[in-house]
C-alpha cells in the first residue's frame, strides 16, 4: 500500500462516529504496524482503535513514509548516541544504516544489541554440467 | 585505594530555584533482578550514584507498574540503618494491585514471594532545573535487590480495593539513592521507556 493509500485509509477511518466492525479493526491493526511498526495495544480498551488511527496518520503526517523497516534490535536500556549528532536511538527510530553505521564506527558495541541480522550469504554462481 | 572520606560537600538549604515536589507519579518499572546485565551497567563518570544506562539482558524486559488514586506507591519510603561497621539504606516499595485472578497470582503474586526485583521510580520532583531531570528516574534495589517483606489481601480493604499490598524491601544498600540518568530529562525518559516491551 502507498503513504497516500494509507493516510486516505486511515484519514476516513478517523472521521467515523460509530464504533470500528471487525473487519475495520483488522484494516486498523495491519496498517497501524504497516505505518508505525508497532502493535495495537492489547487490551481491552475501546479506545484503542482510534488512538491507533490517529496516532497512525499523525506518524505519515510528520514523515510523510512508513516506518522503515529495521533488522537491528537494541536491548531493553540501551539508546544510542551517534557523535556528532544530538538524535538519539531507540528500536522506535532505529533503521538498519544507522545501525550498521554505529556498528562500523563501534565494533565493541555489538554487546547492545538484542539482534543483530546475519550477513546474507552470496549465492555461488551454478556450475555448467559437461 | 580510594578510601571513603564521609564528609558533606555542599550546604543544606531549601532548594528556591528548583524546590523539591512531593511523590511518584502513577507508573514506574519493575524489573526481575536476574535480567539485569550488571555488567555492561554504566555509572557516571562524576557522580557515582547516578546511573547512566541499565541495560537488560536479550530479550529481556521490565514491567510497568501503575498505580491509581491520590498519592500512588503511598507507603514507599527511605530510612537509615545503624550497624557496626558503618550505617546502610533500608529501601521499602509499597504496591497496590487492584485485581485478584488466577493470572494475577501466576504472573506476579507468586514471583513476588520468592523473587528478587529492581524499580525505578518516576518521581515527581525532577530537578528540571538545576540538573536537566536528573532527579526523575529513581533505581530501588540495585545493590540488594528487593524482595517482598509485607503482603496481604483483603477482600473488603478500601484502600486496595479487594486487591493486594506488597512491599518490596532493599536492606543493607550502602548508597541513600541512585538515580538513572543520561543528558537530559527527554533522553533519560526515552531510556526508561525502553527498558519496557513496547506494546
Amino acid at each position: 500500500m502507498t503513504v497516500s493509500e494509507a493516510y486516505n485509509t486511515l484519514l476516513a477511518l478517523s472521521r467515523a462516529d460509530k464504533p470500528y466492525s471487525s473487519a475495520e479493526e483488522s484494516i486498523i491493526s495491519n496498517l497501524y504496524t504497516e505505518v508505525t511498526g508497532k502493535k495495537v495495544r492489547d487490551c481491552n480498551c475501546r479506545d484503542k482503535w482510534r488512538d491507533a488511527v490517529i496516532e497512525a496518520l499523525l506518524y505519515l503526517k510528520k514523515h510523510k513514509a512508513m516506518r522503515e523497516k529495521c533488522d537491528y534490535k537494541l536491548r531493553a536500556g540501551v539508546i544510542l548516541h551517534i557523535s556528532g549528532s544530538s538524535e538519539v536511538y531507540t528500536n522506535d527510530n532505529l533503521t538498519n544504516e544507522v545501525a550498521e553505521k554505529f556498528l562500523k564506527d563501534n565494533p565493541n558495541a555489538v554487546g547492545r544489541f538484542a539482534v543483530i541480522p546475519q550477513p546474507k550469504a552470496e549465492s555461488k554462481p551454478k556450475r555448467k554440467k559437461k | 585505594m580510594a578510601s571513603c572520606d564521609n564528609l558533606i560537600k555542599m550546604n543544606i538549604e531549601r532548594n528556591c530555584d528548583d524546590p523539591l515536589a512531593m511523590g511518584y507519579e502513577k507508573k514506574g518499572i519493575l524489573i526481575n533482578r536476574d535480567d539485569i546485565d550488571f555488567g555492561a551497567v554504566v555509572f557516571d563518570d562524576e557522580n557515582n550514584n547516578i546511573i547512566k544506562e541499565l541495560p537488560l539482558k536479550a530479550g529481556k524486559f521490565g514491567f510497568w507498574v501503575y498505580q491509581h488514586g491520590t498519592k500512588p506507591f503511598n507507603g514507599t519510603n527511605k530510612s537509615v540503618e545503624v550497624g557496626e561497621l558503618g550505617n546502610s539504606v533500608t529501601s521499602n516499595v509499597h504496591i497496590v494491585l487492584p485485581d485478584h485472578s488466577p493470572a494475577l497470582i501466576d504472573g506476579v503474586i507468586d514471583p513476588l514471594l520468592n523473587g528478587e526485583f529492581v524499580f525505578i521510580s518516576f518521581n515527581k520532583h525532577k530537578g528540571l532545573v538545576n540538573s536537566n531531570g536528573a532527579s526523575a528516574f529513581e533505581v530501588f534495589g540495585f545493590f540488594q535487590g528487593l524482595s517482598i517483606s509485607e503482603g496481604s489481601r483483603d477482600a473488603y480493604a478500601e484502600d486496595t480495593g479487594g486487591g493486594w499490598a506488597i512491599t518490596l524491601t532493599e536492606s543493607k544498600a550502602p548508597k541513600a539513592g541512585l538515580f538513572l540518568f543520561d543528558t537530559d530529562y527527554t533522553t533519560t525518559e526515552t531510556m526508561v521507556n525502553s527498558l519496557v516491551q513496547a506494546e
